[in-house]
């Protein structure tokens, strides 16, 4: 164990006293091990129950923290998005080339489309779309943001997504017959 | 007044072809391997033989890199001996995720094996721990955290 001294290395071992004596011997590594797997665990199935589900946005005020550059608007455009918005919602997805799930939420959401008046989907390329990844604070991939017949966002998740969690989100919209006898 | 055009859902423009999909089961028996592998190192604690373990884990990351996860020993083992015996799979996966996830194994593996180079004896378990966690959560869940750090990264680059 008097394997060149170096400043940082001692740092670490000296800072831990009780990290110190768990990595002395194999079972305490073992225990270390253990622990971390499990801790891994843990982290995997509460951030997948936080993103298997459409979160609403909440007002543009209390948007996402930091105030950043037009907090304002939470509202996107066909022009914007570069495809006409859909009468009742848009699914707008953001993926990417290195994106192991992006393409069953794709199947996902595309077969929604098909079988939903007035709903569309619209997949980006997140590189090509920097700068809606900024702005929308874009993480990961996939993301998706619901929007509304105006395009202002109002639900969004990420990660694998079912069909049932899609259609879930899409019941507080109005259906597009709706829309057009009450507007 | 079809909403939904057909072209809009597809692949986004600009993005080429995806090449030719592999089993997604390949790169989840191959985190397999490399956790185990990983755990073995970690195991060894500080010193020559988890050094050298380490180096072979990274030298596995490379081959990933270079050649795909379909090219590394891992993925060898498990089109000769592993698929065979498994039903053919549901759905074929895109290979540029998992090789991307393999670079950021290596950064980590590499960066973990140039600090105890220079003598940072406690780079080989901690780099060796970021990794299991990653390799881990991919075996166990199908969860590739190398793929999802690809926009992070990306969202660092200067803007265009």
């Amino acid at each position: 164990m008097t394997i060149a001294p170096h400043a940082a290395s001692t740092l670490a071992d000296s800072a831990l006293p009780i990290f110190d004596a768990a990595t002395s011997g194999v079972a305490g590594r073992a225990g270390l091990v253990l622990i971390l797997l499990a801790t891994a665990s843990a982290a995997w199935w509460i951030a997948r129950r936080r993103a298997a589900r459409f979160r609403p946005t909440r007002t543009p005020r209390g948007a996402a923290g930091a105030p950043g550059p037009d907090r304002s608007d939470a509202t996107l455009t066909g022009t914007e998005l570069g495809a006409p918005l859909g009468s009742r919602a848009t699914f707008v997805q953001f993926s990417a080339q290195t994106c192991a799930s992006c393409p069953q939420v794709r199947r996902v959401l595309t077969s929604l489309a098909e079988s939903e008046p007035g709903v569309v989907h619209i997949d980006l390329d997140a590189e090509a779309h920097m700068d809606l990844v900024r702005r929308f604070s874009v993480f990961r991939t996939p993301t998706v943001l619901l929007l509304d017949a105006d395009g202002a966002v109002r639900a969004r998740t990420s990660g694998p997504l079912t069909l049932d969690r899609a259609l879930a989100a899409l019941a507080p919209l109005p259906a597009p017959a709706l829309r057009s006898t009450h507007v | 007044m079809s909403d939904s055009t057909p072209d809009l859902t597809a692949r986004p423009a600009g993005v080429p072809a995806p090449p030719a999909g592999i089993d997604p089961r390949g790169p989840r028996f191959g985190a397999a391997v490399t956790a185990v592998l990983l755990v073995l190192t970690l195991l060894l604690g500080t010193g020559p033989a988890a050094t050298a373990l380490l180096t072979v884990i990274a030298l596995l990351f490379l081959l990933g890199v270079a050649r795909g996860v379909q090219g590394t020993l891992q993925g060898l083992a498990f089109r000769a001996w592993i698929r065979p015996r498994l039903a053919p799979p549901v759905e074929l996966e895109d290979p540029r995720p998992p090789r991307f996830a393999q670079l950021i194994g290596l950064i980590v593996v590499g960066t973990g094996l140039v600090l105890a180079a220079v003598g940072v004896a406690s780079a080989v378990p901690v780099a060796a721990a970021v990794a299991l966690v990653a390799a881990f959560l991919n075996a166990a869940f199908g969860l590739c955290l190398g793929c999802e750090l690809y926009l992070v990264l990306r969202r660092w680059a200067p803007q265009h």
